[in-house]
């Protein structure tokens, strides 16, 4: 995102609060910004540090990891807010890129760490972000604290999404850990899908757990903002059903190739699958407020059996 | 210009290192249809067309076999 797309976006949230109070409603080219009614009325931004973000960015990848956890999550990853010391949030996460190596699976070509991005900046790589209040009582502090020292100590990304194993962290590993330093008791780990391509990819992704932590499986309290891509909340509801529906439509008998496919170490939708996703959102793009969630069920999976074909 | 160059021809080079087990490529294959639930059985052609790929892969099994 440029500086002045953060500018705006960032003066565009200040102006969202306010809107809250008047009644206005504030649309942005780029990212909407949507207040939580029952956010503080003070026209201050809501962010404060231990607040947890969950994100979905675009591509394959969201999909794919979607598809693992043996119950649906809406979200794929989580971070962190830390403000700095001049009051603007920052996000923290652990997260990675590929860097070609002479490593021969995916996993040992995977780099990265804990990142800290402009929070303007982080909703500018994502389709859609939520910001929720962590768990009562924490210590926000603490929490801050064991940020700062996992970044000091350069703790890696883990590919292989090992909870057992610190040394190494994923992205709720990385977010749990924190919120234990304030007070957070960690939540339960949930199974991996036994469905068996996809088991067979995450392996040779690096991925051996039978559990693990999703990102959306974290506890949390209010949601405080909202960002996305499209104009309005409904938009990025139909986004997340159609994932749901996707989800559903993926029993053990399907193989992950009917959704995504291979290209070289990397992998990409199936156009019937990213045309899915496309127009999942457009069914709402005129909407005022947000649809019932059974109608809007019905209407993404009218749109699955259109584009996909019935189940 | 010429450093970037150099850093996307080798980054090619070295991306070719990773191997792509047959079994992972299996699971890439698309289901035919009826058995695909997202449309995209017109793919599995491509990935299972039968005798020649079972030979190759040595291994094929359901759901790519017909």
């Amino acid at each position: 995102m440029t500086d002045l797309g953060r500018r705006r976006l960032l003066a565009g949230l200040s102006g969202a609060l306010l809107a809250g109070c008047s009644g206005r409603v504030l649309e942005y080219s780029i990212h909407s910004v949507y207040d939580d009614p029952s956010a503080g009325s003070s026209g201050r931004p809501p962010f404060r540090t231990g607040q947890i973000v969950l994100s979905e960015a675009p591509g394959p990848y969201g999909i794919l990891f979607s598809l693992a956890p043996e119950r649906f999550f809406r979200f794929t990853h989580s971070a962190l807010v830390v403000m700095d010391p001049s009051g603007e949030p920052f996000v923290y996460d652990m997260s990675a890129e590929f860097k070609p190596t002479l490593a021969t699976e995916p996993a040992g070509s995977l780099a990265g760490g804990i990142r800290r991005t402009p929070l303007a900046d982080y909703v500018g790589m994502h389709l859609y972000v939520e910001v929720f209040e962590p768990p009562l009582n924490v210590d926000r502090a603490r929490v801050e604290a064991r940020v700062k020292e996992l970044e000091a100590r350069h703790v890696e990304f883990d590919a292989g999404w090992d909870f057992s194993d610190h040394s190494r962290m994923f992205c709720s590993e990385f977010v749990v850990d924190a919120l234990a330093a304030g007070g957070v008791s960690p939540p339960p780990l949930v199974p991996l899908t036994h469905n068996p391509s996809l088991r067979t990819v995450l392996t040779w992704f690096g991925v051996t757990a039978v559990d693990s932590l999703p990102a959306a499986a974290l506890p949390r309290e209010r949601r405080v903002a909202a960002f996305s891509v499209w104009p309005n909340r409904a938009c990025a509801a139909a986004y997340l059903e159609a994932k749901r529906e996707l989800y559903r439509r993926f029993t053990p008998d399907q193989n992950i190739g009917n959704l995504l496919e291979l290209e070289r170490y990397d992998v990409r939708l199936r156009p019937p699958v990213a045309e899915f996703l496309q127009r999942a959102p457009e069914l709402y793009l005129t909407a005022k407020g947000e649809p019932a969630e059974a109608e809007l069920r019905d209407r993404v999976r009218a749109l699955a059996v259109e584009v996909l074909g019935p189940v | 210009m010429r450093r970037a160059a150099t850093v996307a021809v080798l980054s090619l080079a070295l991306a070719g290192c990773i191997k792509v087990p047959d079994r992972v490529k299996l699971s890439f294959c698309a289901q035919p249809a009826p058995s695909n639930h997202f449309g995209s059985a017109s793919a599995a052609r491509s990935c299972c067309p039968g005798p020649p790929r079972v030979a190759r892969f040595g291994h094929y099994s359901e759901p790519c076999s017909r």
